[in-house]
Parts: C-alpha cells; structure tokens; sequence
C-alpha cells in the first residue's frame, strides 16, 4: 500500500498529465494539499516510487527560465494508478463513519 | 563563478543535478536558500540507501574484518618489535607461527638476537632493517 506523500505525489502528477515535472508537482502539492513540500523529500519519493514501477521519467528539453537545464518529466504508471485508486478507496471505506465525513451527524460527548 | 548551489549539487548524480538546479532556478531561489533543500536532497538520498538489509550486512562484514586484522596486525608488530629486541614474544600470530614451524622458543630468542643483530648491521650500513625482517620471517 501507498504511503501518504506517495500518494499526493502521484495524485498531483496524474493531476498535471504530461506536463508533469519535479517544480510543477511540488507547486501543486504546497497549492492543493496545503503544505510546504521540499526538494528532497520529492525526489527522493519519485526515484522510490519508480523503482516500484509506478512512476517513469525521462529528462525533457532544457528552457532559458531553468537556466538551460532539463526538466525531470513525470509519467504515472498503470500499476500508479492503481494503487493510488485502492489508496483512495480504502481513506474513503475507513472514513465512512467518521463525525467529520458529510452527512454523518456528529457524536453526542 | 559557481552559485552555492551548484557546489552543494556536486554530490548529487548528473541527472538529478540539472533537474534539482533547473526546479530551484524556476523557483528563483537563490544564495543562500539554495544549498539547503540540494543538501537535504543529498542527505535524503544517502538516508535511502540504508533502507535496504545490504548495507547493514556490509558494514558489520567490514567493521568485524577490520577489527579481526587490528588485532592480527598489532599482534605481528608487537611480536616483531620484541623479536628484534632478543625478547620472549607473548604468544600471538608470529609466535604461534613460529612455533608450528617447528621453531622453539629459545631458538626464537636466539633468532630474534641474531636478527637485532643482523638489523642493525643494515640500519648501520644505510639500509632497510624492515626489509631484513621480511626475509627473514617464515
């Protein structure tokens, strides 16, 4: 099973679709999860994920706003995907009957 | 003249370098918040590695190896040093060496008093006494 990064990674990056790269997901995970998201811990998740088989990249062109250096494009996988669907379905199972879920009263203390 | 950046980045592999250096550009960062997230990077990654069981294995191979030859080695020196000095050795790896060899310990003695002998001879003569040991040890 997916940890909780992986799964905000590959989130944002199916999110982004072929303009997936390492500057473009980190602005979207700080923008859509709400939290900062470092250099680091990005890459280090996306070379880790690619060794499960759920992520490719390949180096892309070089751009004058990079300072002439190449992007580290990002493809989600099938099997990627999958595990991000099953991840999202098991959050959604053990959330069912939590007070905080919509439509579900909240528990008298 | 290189950014700081670019010299934090030195460790990281070619790849990664030009990708982590083209995000930071894009980001604008620059000075000295640059090296911090390329170095976090390089600690990350090493973090990594240690992940897997085959490091750990390595490392207590080698710590156990090197510790085995300290000892073997300071052994040896401690046994050549006395056998230079005409003494009784205590026992260790050159002595046991020796012995199974056929060689007794009074003949160690005599040996080793022979040797400071012969050693310093070549010390006198300007050449390496280190170089007489190694001949003459079995």
């Amino acid at each position: 099973m997916l940890g909780e990064f992986e799964y905000v990674l590959i989130t944002a990056a199916a999110g982004l679709g072929e303009n997936a790269y390492g500057a473009a997901i980190r602005e979207e995970i700080e923008k859509g999860a709400g939290r900062t998201c470092s250099i680091g811990a990005l890459y280090t998740t996306i070379e880790r994920l690619e060794k499960k088989g759920m992520l490719r990249t390949w180096m892309g062109e070089a751009t004058a706003q990079r300072g002439g250096r190449a992007r580290r494009m990002v493809h989600v996988t099938p099997k990627g995907l999958h595990a991000a669907k099953e991840f999202y379905e098991s959050m959604m199972r053990v959330s069912r009957n939590a007070s905080w879920v919509k439509g579900k009263p909240e528990r008298a203390s | 003249m290189r950014s700081m950046a670019e010299l934090a980045a030195i460790f990281l592999a070619p790849k990664d370098r030009d990708a982590v250096l083209g995000d930071l550009a894009e980001a604008c960062a620059s000075g000295w918040s640059a090296p911090g997230p390329v170095l976090g990077l390089v600690v990350r990654q090493q973090m990594e590695l240690w992940r897997a069981w085959q490091p750990w294995v390595a490392s207590g191979v080698a710590s156990a190896g090197s510790l085995l030859l300290l000892s073997a080695s300071f052994g040896l020196s401690m046994d050549s040093r006395q056998l230079l000095r005409g003494e009784r050795g205590y026992g260790s790896v050159l002595c046991e060496a020796l012995l199974d060899a056929g060689v007794g310990v009074d003949e160690r003695i005599h040996g080793g008093v022979a040797l400071r002998e012969d050693a310093m001879g070549e010390r006198h003569s300007g050449r390496d006494p280190v170089s007489l040991l190694r001949r003459a040890l079995p």
